[in-house]
């Protein structure tokens, strides 16, 4: 279980405290979908990379699992983000001059998991995104629906328990964008969280819940 | 199991390939360059700071006789001798400055056994078969004597102008003495170290006659002089010592050989801090103390010694020094800017590793492999090709490695330190928002 308490955070620039999040109260539980919503700039982003251990709240709590993660060292951080957090962004953010394969083992080298162990994997989650038999293709060969497949199959290898999507479908088609959802619906059911920010209204209806953010605080 | 990072540096490096070709070819050319750079400038630092020892705080002049036309007489008239000892004691002995006897001529050495490239006029390619002469030793027996350069000099300047001696001794105010019962004594350049003992006998041709010699000292190799305007090299010279007795096993030499004598004693060199007119007029009264009619006049040791040298020292081996100061300087700046740029244009590479679970020392191995391996190879090319050069240059190999080595330092850590510097200030989180 995720327990975030009275999430705060201003970015201090040099000219201005910028408040992207205050108050941010939110519980996910294993196999929830929740989806964040918002305007452009609201606060969304921040409060992912929060949660995927990449930024220091302001103020408040993050509890996982019983452990408080907010507020300590960052090699701790690091192995909660390591062990528990799998990323998924809007422009697929894969390597292009890498193949399919090498893009998706990326986590477990990443981990050190040894070679053999790593072919296996990275075949099994190709698999269950239906990428296996674009295995040894570049990137710039997919198009966009299968390159966000081959980074949801990288995303998911490393066994992650919580999924963060940030805008996964703000750069495909429809048809293209409910297939994603719905795998990462499938994600949620097969006993993860899944946190995915989105513009779509239409994916309400596949989610748990949904939370709607303006000007960095909860609606 | 395979490091992260050298694993990275793997994939990296195919696809990288020509900047890392690139890199590679700059760090050597840098690193070589920069070798070069600092062995000429210690080079020219040794150079000036004898030019400074030597020429720093004392103004150098030259006397020179008179004694032409008319008044050549004040040379060979009955009393000249007397003329002559006084003016050569007075200058030798004089509170105002420093004297030398310095004179450069060749000498001829008999049986000459030494390489031919030390013989006289080798470098014009004379005909070095000329280059002999046939002369009378006091047994009766006639000497070849081959012609080499020779130095003759007083007492004092092997030691004030820090002439070193590697094997032997200096002169002894003894040597300055020519007597009948001992040989001269001679001081060889470095080249004839290997064929010439220490103690050994040889003949020297010495006012008409082959004299007996005897080998009393080895120079070191390198041993210079600076002389009329620049670094003479004294490895192929024999030096001679200036006698000051006037009289040889008790007997008066002929008029000529005096003659000759004072032009050796008389011309020579003056050390002090006082002006040119200062010493001229020093000099004039000398001349009429010791009786002659004309004055021995003082010119600058040489007009243009000082000038000469600044040109010397800026000439090839300025522009050498110049021009690979300029080729590190630029290396290493490229070097630099090329690093830290790579750190910009691999945003969205470090991002993607940061989002997949690594940290920010993880990513950093990356790029310090990469540097490190880098300057690593650099080196043991640049290395490898200093030193197969070597037979052309002479360079010493062992100063070679260690040079390149600091060099190598150098254009690893500049790039490094910096690199390091952006890397961990900038913020690979943010990259991920915006970048990817
Ligand atoms: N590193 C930063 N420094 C200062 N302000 C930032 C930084 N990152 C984001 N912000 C600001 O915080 C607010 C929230 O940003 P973000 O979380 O990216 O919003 P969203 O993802 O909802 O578009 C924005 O006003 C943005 O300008
Ligand atoms: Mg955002």
């Amino acid at each position: 279980m995720l327990e975030v308490t009275n999430l705060n955070k201003t970015y201090n620039t040099y000219n201005s405290n910028v408040h992207a999040l205050s108050n941010i109260i939110l519980t996910v539980k294993k196999c929830e979908f929740v989806v964040v919503m918002g305007e452009s700039g609201c606060g969304k982003s921040t409060l992912l990379n929060i949660i995927a251990g990449l930024l220091a709240p302001t103020d408040g709590t993050i509890v996982y699992n019983g452990d408080i993660i907010t507020g300590r060292k960052k090699s701790d951080l690091q192995e909660y983000r390591c062990r528990h957090v799998g990323i998924i962004l809007q422009n697929f953010s894969l390597l292009n001059d890498r193949t399919v394969r090498q893009n998706v083992e990326l986590p477990l080298r990443i981990r050190k998991t040894d070679k053999k162990q790593r072919g296996t994997l990275v075949e099994k989650y190709l698999e269950k995104v239906g990428m296996l038999d674009k295995i040894d293709v570049f990137p710039n060969q997919l198009s966009g629906g299968q390159k966000q497949r081959v980074a949801i199959a990288r995303a998911l290898i490393s066994n992650p328990d919580i999924i963060l999507a940030d805008e996964p479908t703000g750069a495909l088609d429809k048809a293209n964008a409910e297939q994603i959802v719905k795998m990462l619906r499938e994600i949620a059911d097969s006993g993860k969280m899944v946190i995915m920010v989105t513009h779509n209204m239409d994916v309400i209806k596949m989610c748990d819940r949904c939370i709607t953010l303006s000007d960095g605080k909860m609606i | 199991m395979e490091h992260f990072a050298i694993e990275e540096y793997r994939y990296n490096f195919k696809i990288n390939f020509k900047s890392i070709i690139i890199t590679f070819f700059l760090s050597i050319t840098g690193i070589v360059c920069m070798g070069l750079a600092i062995t000429l400038l210690l080079q020219t630092s040794d150079e000036v700071e004898k030019y400074k020892e030597t020429f720093e705080e004392k103004q150098y002049y030259t006397i020179m006789d008179n004694f032409v036309g008319d008044n050549e007489s004040e040379l060979t008239g009955e009393e000249s001798l007397i003329c002559l000892k006084e003016f050569s004691d007075l200058v030798r002995n004089s509170e105002y400055f420093d004297y030398y006897m310095l004179y450069d001529q060749q000498v001829y050495i008999e049986d000459y056994k030494g390489n031919e490239k030390n013989i006289y006029g080798y470098e014009y390619s004379a005909d070095l078969d000329k280059m002999t002469k046939k002369l009378p030793a006091a047994d009766g027996s006639n000497k070849i004597c081959t012609c080499v350069k020779g130095f003759w000099m007083g007492e004092n300047v092997i030691n004030d102008f820090g002439i070193q001696i590697q094997k032997g001794a200096c002169f002894e105010q003894k040597d300055f003495t020519l007597t009948t019962e001992s040989p001269i004594s001679v001081i060889l350049g470095s080249n004839y170290a290997d064929e010439y003992e220490m103690g050994e006998s040889i003949y020297v041709d010495f006012i008409f006659a082959a004299r007996e010699a005897k080998v009393i000292g080895i120079l070191e190799e390198g041993a210079n002089l600076y002389y009329r305007g620049k670094f003479v090299n004294l490895d192929r010279c024999v030096i001679m010592p200036i006698f000051l007795n006037d009289d040889y096993n008790g007997q008066a030499l002929y008029r000529f050989e005096t003659n000759h004598f004072y032009t050796l004693r008389n011309s020579g060199l003056i050390a002090t801090k006082l002006s040119m007119e200062d010493i001229q007029e020093i000099i004039t009264e000398y001349s009429e103390k010791a009786g002659f009619a004309t004055s021995y006049y003082v010119t600058e040791y040489d007009g243009t010694s000082k000038k000469t040298f600044s040109i010397g020292i800026r000439d090839i081996q300025f522009l050498l020094t110049l021009l690979s100061v300029l080729i590190t300087a630029i290396a290493l700046m490229l070097l630099t800017i090329f690093y830290l740029n790579k750190i910009k244009r691999n945003k969205r590479y470090y991002a993607i590793l940061m989002m997949n679970g690594s940290n920010k020392k993880q990513i950093y191995g990356i790029l310090f492999c990469e540097i490190v391996l880098l300057i690593f190879f650099a080196y043991v090319l640049g290395t490898a090709i200093v030193i197969s050069l070597s037979p052309l240059t002479g360079t010493d190999l062992l100063m070679t490695a260690g040079l390149l080595f600091v060099s190598s330092l150098l254009f690893g850590l500049v790039p490094l330190l910096s690199s390091t510097l952006v890397f961990f200030k900038s913020d690979l989180v943010q990259y991920m928002m915006e970048e990817i």
